[in-house]
């Protein structure tokens, strides 16, 4: 696969911004009512907020792995068929062009940045409730 | 804003929780069916839509139909397995929509078409395919460590059940006669496979069964060769029997 998209960091700053909403959506949800809560049930729910988050990074990250296989095996099998760009379509008809390298390496940053920011949430929410970082 | 996130899961077109995309799933067993199969055939070709040999695969990104030879713009691409004869001639394609029984339109991820028919479509100008596919495979990619929620294989029973009523028509009274164990609906030659990197409960892969589909979970895509070996030695017999 030999065909380079220049945007290639640009998916990858929409994938970090779109997950990040998502994931802070699903933190603002877990912690919500916790100020009207007494602190034993607070623990409680910034506990079950920090095991969905967890949750999350995890299904996220094994999902990346996944792809990162198949990123690396369509590199491999496409010379076979002859082929030397698969060029995906999105439902909507635009086209994702990167090569197998490129789109590992948005993988990988795509995993990296999803990590360090899942981290970042647990400790905002911690502290945001009073508890020790 | 799952909308957002699905936005950019397509534009890198991965699979996310509850967002069913996994597009590179779909090209390596795709691709990788496409080489297990060739043996059986003269050629394996690579085209465009408009029927020419290309280098350059460009992978259905939704559900979609056949393109006529001359829609404009590029439209997805497809493999050919060439036969000896058009009669022994294949095609295999992505997210193709075939018309169930119903009326209703049923995606099928990987599906091997008999060219002609195929051909026939094209020329008319395109569109669903009316009947169902040779071989139907559905894939998930999902989280591994977790099993596929039931009703994602319901809902493949009832397509497969909607693109061939007839040959479900009795299905329910023969599971109530016979042992469960013992009873398979065959398809005539039809064969429909699920594979998934998630794993599939010992009930869900008995409602696959007793519908004439495979179930196969956990799927790792580097060890693919039995399942599409079984495949090959399928077809290979249907094509000397049938053609």
């Amino acid at each position: 696969m030999a065909v380079i998209d220049p945007e290639a960091d640009v998916i990858v700053r929409t994938l970090r911004e779109t997950a990040l909403s998502w994931l802070g959506d699903v933190a603002a949800e877990a912690i919500a009512d916790l100020e009207e809560m007494p602190r034993d049930t607070r623990e409680q729910r910034v506990y079950a907020a920090k095991r969905q988050l967890e949750e999350v990074r995890r299904s996220l990250l094994s999902v990346v792995k996944l792809e990162r296989q198949f990123t690396s095996e369509l590199g491999s099998i496409a010379p076979q068929l002859g082929i030397r760009n698969v060029v995906f379509e999105s439902p909507d008809g635009e086209l994702v062009e990167l090569t197998s390298q490129e789109r590992t390496a948005a993988l990988d940053r795509f995993a990296s940045v999803l990590q360090l920011e899942i981290e970042g949430s647990l400790r905002a929410a911690r502290l945001r409730e009073g508890y020790p970082e | 804003m799952k909308d957002a996130l699905k936005q950019a899961a397509e534009a890198l077109s991965i699979a996310v929780p509850d967002l069913q995309t996994g597009k590179s799933f779909e090209a390596v067993v795709l691709f990788k069916a496409a080489l297990a199969l060739a043996n059986g055939f003269e050629e394996l070709v690579v085209r465009d839509h408009r029927g020419k040999v290309t280098t350059t695969f460009r992978l259905r990104g939704g559900p979609g139909h056949v393109p006529s030879q001359t829609a404009p713009g590029d439209q997805p691409s497809y493999l050919e397995l060439r036969g000896s004869d058009a009669r022994r001639s294949f095609e295999l394609h992505n997210s193709l929509e075939f018309a169930g029984a119903s009326g209703a339109e049923h995606e099928i991820d990987v599906a091997l078409v008999w060219k002609p028919a195929i051909d026939e479509l094209r020329n008319a100008g395109g569109g669903i395919v009316p009947h169902p596919p040779l071989v139907g495979i559905e894939l998930k990619e999902f989280d591994p460590t977790k099993s596929l929620d039931k009703n994602l294989l319901r809902a493949f029973v009832a397509c497969v059940v909607d693109l061939m009523p007839l040959r479900h028509l009795a299905s329910f009274e023969v599971g109530r006669q016979f042992p469960h164990k013992e009873v398979r609906i065959g398809h005539g030659g039809h064969m429909f496979l699920y594979l998934t990197t998630a794993d599939i409960t010992p009930p869900s892969c008995r409602l696959c069964e007793f519908f004439g589909i495979e179930p196969h979970p956990n799927v790792d895509t580097t060890k693919l060769d039995q399942i599409l070996g079984e495949l090959y030695f399928r077809l290979t017999v249907w094509m000397a029997a049938s053609l």
